[in-house]
């Protein structure tokens, strides 16, 4: 264990004790590593034993400074009962597991703060997801009016174009007109029909494809940054 | 050493160290002069410091040095006053102990 190591456990291990008196002991500790020097660095970590038996001393003595049954020796200071082993969580050996997960806030407050800001959490969340699938339903809800208005034109275009050449024999004129515009209405639906296809068959799947290739970026990162 | 040091023994003791400085000491100064008579550990001697600083014993003011800050400790009017009992007291009591060792109370 080196100092810096040695400086985190010990902060992660006073979390529960008061802020400034935290911010004291991890600034006179820091001190103390500075005037010791570099050199006697892994001594002055000996001495000290380990991250546990410092912040035990620490909080021994601020619970119960007026307690007159401390007792100094030589190898610390006791207060009736063995805070070395039983009172502070053991963590030595997940100090490997704390290397990867790199976690600086201690996880009760990090759950507190999860809780007290799960309402902007949900709101901005929601908020997000109500807004991706609504873009997704009005792009389909495009499509299919697309497909719609094709085949209501083209249903239109024959209908207009029957009429056409039915009143064609009663009225020449208004026949022509019918035809005419039954004619362009069709045309219309076909191309509208025409164009629903090739969105159907040529950009849903690249749209499809580029969102595969994007959620397998993210998971790939995800993946790169689980093992470094 | 076989006898242990009780908390008003070593906060005598750390009063008494400090109190050699006229513009006051720090941290790890004062764990090695303490050390040099007494053998404790490194730990021990924060919780003292703390304590003494909140009991207004000890006064604490930052200074820079080599381009950090360091952290000096300073004896109080109260800790002079306190490390002056705890003279008066230690005095009888170690005379008490060696007229009793020497034979004869």
């Amino acid at each position: 264990m080196n100092r810096e190591e040695f400086m985190k456990q010990l902060e992660r291990l006073l979390w529960d004790i008061p802020e400034n008196d935290r911010l004291d002991a991890i600034a006179y500790y820091n001190d103390y590593f500075d005037e010791a020097g570099i050199e006697n660095e892994a001594q002055v970590i000996r001495e000290l034993g380990s991250p546990e038996k410092v912040a035990a001393t620490i909080k021994a003595n601020s619970n119960m400074a007026e307690s007159e049954q401390t007792e100094y020796t030589e190898q610390g200071c006791y207060t009736g009962y063995d805070y070395t082993s039983k009172n502070v969580p053991e963590r030595q050996d997940m100090s490997a597991q704390n290397k990867k997960q790199k976690r600086d806030i201690p996880w009760p407050i990090l759950i507190i703060l999860i809780i007290f800001a799960s309402p902007i959490l949900l709101g901005v969340g929601g908020g997000l997801l109500g807004g991706l699938i609504g873009l997704i339903a009005g792009f389909f809800g495009i499509i299919i009016a697309i497909a719609a208005c094709g085949i209501g034109f083209t249903i239109g275009g024959v209908v207009c174009l029957a009429v056409g050449i039915y009143y064609i024999f009663v009225n020449p004129l208004e026949g022509l007109v019918c035809m005419g515009g039954g004619g362009i209405l069709g045309a219309l639906g076909i191309l509208l029909v025409l164009l629903f296809v090739w969105i159907v068959f040529k950009w849903i799947p690249a749209l499809f494809k580029v969102c595969v290739n994007f959620c397998q970026r993210i998971f790939h990162i995800g993946e790169r940054g689980n093992a470094a | 050493m076989v006898f242990n040091t009780g908390a008003a023994l070593l906060d005598a003791i750390v009063l008494a160290v400090v109190s050699k400085e006229e513009q006051g000491t720090y941290g790890y100064k004062i764990t090695q002069d303490v050390r040099q008579v007494l053998d404790v550990s490194e730990s021990t001697l924060y919780p003292v410091l703390r304590r003494l600083q909140k009991d207004e014993c000890l006064e604490v003011y930052d200074m820079e040095f080599a381009g950090r800050n360091r952290r000096y400790y300073k004896l109080t009017e109260k800790g002079a006053a306190q490390l002056n009992l705890y003279q008066i007291e230690w005095k009888n009591y170690t005379s008490k102990i060696s007229k009793l060792f020497e034979g004869g109370i």
